[in-house]
């Protein structure tokens, strides 16, 4: 397009090399052979493989544990990001940075901290069973291990929103005589629609795709505590190759969601 | 201008129960299990504690971790500096595909991530089998393990620099040129220094991750014990082995690492924000 | 509807922006909140709001007590100074919102498009209706902002630097729209300006406020004409100022030469403030005490007033003055040329 096209450097090229070579040796290549290994035998057992009874079971189980943990992480999204992101307080930044705790502990200590609540040797676990109720190796825990991984994700994309966005659109609903729901509902809400629906996406991928915390708590009860994300490591140990590729593809294409949305609403800002 | 002022207070509704809200949510659900679990580990003495985290076979998974780690994050410095730097400042087919594409190892499925790496660098995959001849082998050795935190950190530089550099006042870049520096004294006295924070923040933040790192890591590192087994790894299996003690000093040997690295990473965002 | 603030008083955190602020607003009146940055105005504004709670204090509007109300309940347009307009609304929807959400006597839909429709042909923003406000210029945005806010028919109309984002030729011409449109609409109305030439063109009566106090109040002529205070006077326009020595009784102050000082002893110096063309040039030997010597630097000749920089020659200090067209080409002041500055009227402090 541009008729004056400046002349090709070396150092602009050598490192756009080094840069493409680095990138996509490490990105585009694993992608693609997650794909090449799920079709390594054929459509037919790619099929077989997702369709098999203990994929489907755990399929189900990472629905449910993303439809359980997705929306009280957006709730709590919301209703942190509205008092951090529209109010001074002390503290405060000290409560993002807790916020985002989950995202430095270690996925294995994420799990773990739950046995030691909720396991049979832990604070509640044995008062729980007294009363029938199993946390871990069941699916309460998968449950909670995968609302404390995905805790951050929501808030981190509304808050600098929020904040980015400022206090006066609301101030002037107020003087408008509109409530503070109607404020919030009529005004914050559809300011923050493009941060809550991304944040929303990343969350319910890394819900379905949480691998650690949930491995630790789940006990690996085939067709009853087992996720996808389990799933693939038992098929894989279990010299499953293709099968465990096959799984492994439907949580990649789970994956590219986010970064396509990502590319499209930053598209749209330009 | 604005943003010097002075900011009110605000009179908007709802801030009480949207702070009391967060914080009843993120207690329950955060601190307190971990509280537990620090409570749990003062239940050890000092040399219990001391015993279980630096045990030949502990020591040995905190080694490579911590190397491995930090080998990873200084790859993705450098490496992840010059990929910034490229999708800032250069334009090439495809270029929209591959930034989109960088923020892939956030949202893999780490389990995914650990076969795919696996099957590519195991000694007939597509990789492996060009470093054969060369006598290299990455999968279960160490550097297995360093390959796997390469790609976990790898969008933690990439995605601190590249707002820096789309930032960088290209004027500044121009007057030092228009005063003599040459390309290299540019940006080694101009823009290096700019960039320098948030090289460093990248580089810590893909460290944290690194240490905690488990799912990627443990199909490719082959877990023998004193030699590629890592600290999440030994974690989870002495939990396997019910030995909670064990377990838990442990666990909160890395919490107390997380801790660090996070009042690290806040103070180099500080930095990084004041020199912006 | 009136506005009665007394002993109004806030603070953020240890910076006391506003204290012991009285004042009443007549019905119907259009007044300007006049001060430098950080003057209190703005915060005297929210606090009419009810965007801010005061320290200390009350405030009345139409005689009902409104301290503790909330915003929703306070009845008060408020134009922002960046407008605020809801980015992801219709120009329309923006200045429906307020009836929108009504929740009792919420009008029907058909009445809705009609006020909206007369709002915008109130602001001259007909055919508008659709346009998002990120396709709209400052001025219209400003206009919409307007209309929003009358359209729930407030009691008291207060507006947050209103022409402060704009290009000075659409604000000028905004500056006298609204001034028509206040004689129209007849609501009560108060802006807040650090522009002395805006509050003075648009206002009916002039509050100049600085340091979180009232400095003076009245008509545009009366705090042009006799500045309360040096503060005032010096804000409301270039000012030269000139040592002198009071007179016995109510004679005119003689004014210091050199380094010479007040005869009496224990007499203390005062200061006359003139503004540019409150002062005269003449040639010749000059009357102590009531002129002091000068050497004229420029002559700047553009248009219908002369401005003339010089400096004394006694202590260097430099004058502004301004003269007629027709005394300049009359006198033909030259750079250069030795003169005698005398000032015809003064304010002293």
């Amino acid at each position: 397009m541009n008729p004056f096209r400046p002349p090709i450097r070396p150092v602009p090229l050598l490192l756009t090399l080094v840069a493409l070579l680095f990138l996509l040796g490490f990105l585009a290549l694993p992608l693609a052979i997650v794909f090449a290994g799920a079709l390594q035998q054929g459509i037919k057992h790619y099929l077989a493989a997702i369709s098999d009874p203990m994929a489907l079971a755990a399929i189900r189980l990472t629905l449910l544990a993303a439809a359980i943990a997705v929306p009280l992480n957006v709730i709590f999204g919301l209703a942190a990001a509205w008092a951090i992101g529209k109010f001074r307080f002390p503290g405060r930044q000290l409560l993002i940075t807790l916020i985002d705790l989950p995202f430095s502990v270690s996925p294995v200590v994420s799990g773990m901290v739950y046995i030691l609540v909720f396991g049979m040797q832990g604070w509640l676990g044995g008062w729980l069973a007294a009363r029938g109720v199993q946390v871990i190796f069941a699916v309460p825990g998968i449950v909670l291990a995968t609302l404390f991984v995905t805790l951050p994700l929501v808030a981190r994309e509304l808050i600098p929103l929020m904040e980015s966005q400022g206090t006066e659109e609301e101030e002037a609903a107020l003087t408008l005589g509109a409530s503070g729901w109607q404020t919030f509902r009529r005004v914050t809400l559809p300011n923050v629609r493009q941060g809550l629906l991304y944040g929303v996406i990343l969350c319910t991928a890394r819900a379905m795709g949480e691998f650690g915390a949930v491995s630790v708590v789940s006990g690996h009860i085939r067709g009853l505590t087992n996720t996808l994300t389990l799933h693939v490591e038992i098929l894989y140990n279990e010299y499953q190759s293709a099968a465990a590729f096959a799984v492994a593809s439907l949580l990649a294409l789970l994956a590219v969601v986010p970064l396509v949305v990502k590319a499209i609403l930053s598209r749209h800002e330009h | 201008m604005r943003r010097f002022r002075f900011r009110r207070h605000s009179l908007l509704p709802g801030f009480g129960p949207a702070l009391g809200y967060t914080l009843l949510y993120l207690g329950l659900l955060v601190l307190l299990p971990l509280g537990g679990a620090v409570l749990k580990a003062a239940g050890l003495s000092w040399a219990d504690f001391w015993r279980l985290v630096s045990g030949p076979r502990a020591a040995a998974a905190f080694r490579l971790s911590f190397l491995a780690a930090f080998g990873a994050a200084l790859i993705n410095a450098v490496f992840g500096f010059i990929a910034a730097w490229v999708l800032v400042r250069y334009t090439f087919p495809g270029r929209r595909f591959i930034d989109a594409l960088v923020d892939l190892p956030f949202a893999l499925p780490t389990s995914v991530a650990g076969i795919a790496l696996t099957a590519l660098f195991s000694r007939n995959g597509w990789i492996g089998a060009l470093l054969e001849p060369l006598g290299i082998r990455v999968a279960f050795t160490p550097l297995g393990v360093l390959v796997a935190l390469v790609f976990i950190g790898l969008p933690f530089t990439i995605r601190t620099v590249q707002p820096v550099i789309a930032d960088l006042d290209r004027e500044a870049e121009l007057a030092a040129a228009s005063l003599g520096a040459s390309a290299w004294q540019t940006f080694r006295r101009i823009t290096l220094p700019a960039v320098l924070p948030a090289v460093l923040t990248g580089f810590a933040l893909a460290f944290a991750r690194g240490i905690g790192e488990y799912g990627s890591v443990i199909f490719i590192s082959g877990n023998l014990p004193l030699r590629t087994e890592i600290v999440p790894l030994l974690i989870v299996t002495r939990l396997e082995q019910y030995d909670y003690a064990g377990a838990t000093a442990l666990a909160v040997a890395m919490l107390a690492l997380s801790f660090v690295m996070l009042l690290t990473i806040n103070s180099l965002q500080a930095w990084s924000r004041r020199r912006r | 509807m009136n506005i009665e603030i007394r002993n109004l008083s806030h603070a953020f955190g240890d910076f006391q922006a506003l204290k012991d602020v009285s004042l009443d607003v007549h019905d119907g009146e259009l007044l300007a909140l006049l001060g430098p940055s950080g003057c209190g105005k703005t915060t005297l504004l929210r606090l009419l709001a009810g965007l801010a709670r005061p320290d200390a204090g009350t405030i009345r509007i139409g005689g009902v007590e409104a301290t503790g109300q909330s915003a929703q309940a306070r009845q008060v347009g408020f134009v922002f100074q960046h407008y605020a307009l809801f980015r992801h609304m219709s120009v329309f929807e923006n200045i429906a919102f307020g009836l929108r959400v009504r929740r009792r006597n919420r009008p029907a839909n058909a009445e809705i498009r009609q006020r909206v429709n007369a709002l915008l042909e109130l602001v001259k923003l007909d055919g508008f209706g659709n346009r998002m406000p990120s396709e709209l210029s400052g001025g219209q945005r400003q206009r919409v902002a307007l209309a929003r806010a009358l359209a729930v028919e407030p009691r008291v109309l207060l507006l947050d630097e209103p022409f402060g984002a704009l290009d000075a030729s659409v604000r000028r011409e905004l500056r006298r729209w609204l001034r028509r449109l206040h004689d129209e609409i007849n609501i009560t109305s108060l802006f807040v300006t650090h522009d002395v030439e805006e509050a003075m063109e648009v206002a009916e009566r002039v509050v100049v406020m600085d340091h979180g106090r009232i400095v003076q109040m009245g008509t545009p002529e009366e705090v042009y004409a006799q500045p309360a205070t040096p503060f005032v006077c010096a804000f409301l326009g270039s000012v030269n100022r000139f040592p002198a020595c009071p007179a016995a009784g109510d004679g005119t102050p003689e004014l210091l030469t050199g380094p010479a000082a007040c005869g009496a002893e224990g007499t203390a110096p005062l200061t006359l403030y003139a503004r540019p063309h409150e002062l005269l040039l003449e040639r010749g030997t000059g009357t102590p005490g009531q002129t002091v010597p000068a050497t004229i630097l420029r002559v700047q000749a553009i248009g219908a007033v002369v401005h003339i920089e010089l400096q004394r020659s006694d202590n260097g200090q430099r004058i502004e003055v301004e003269l007629s067209r027709e005394r300049q080409d009359e006198q033909t002041y030259k750079a250069g040329e030795a003169v005698h500055i005398r000032p015809t009227r003064f304010a002293r402090f």
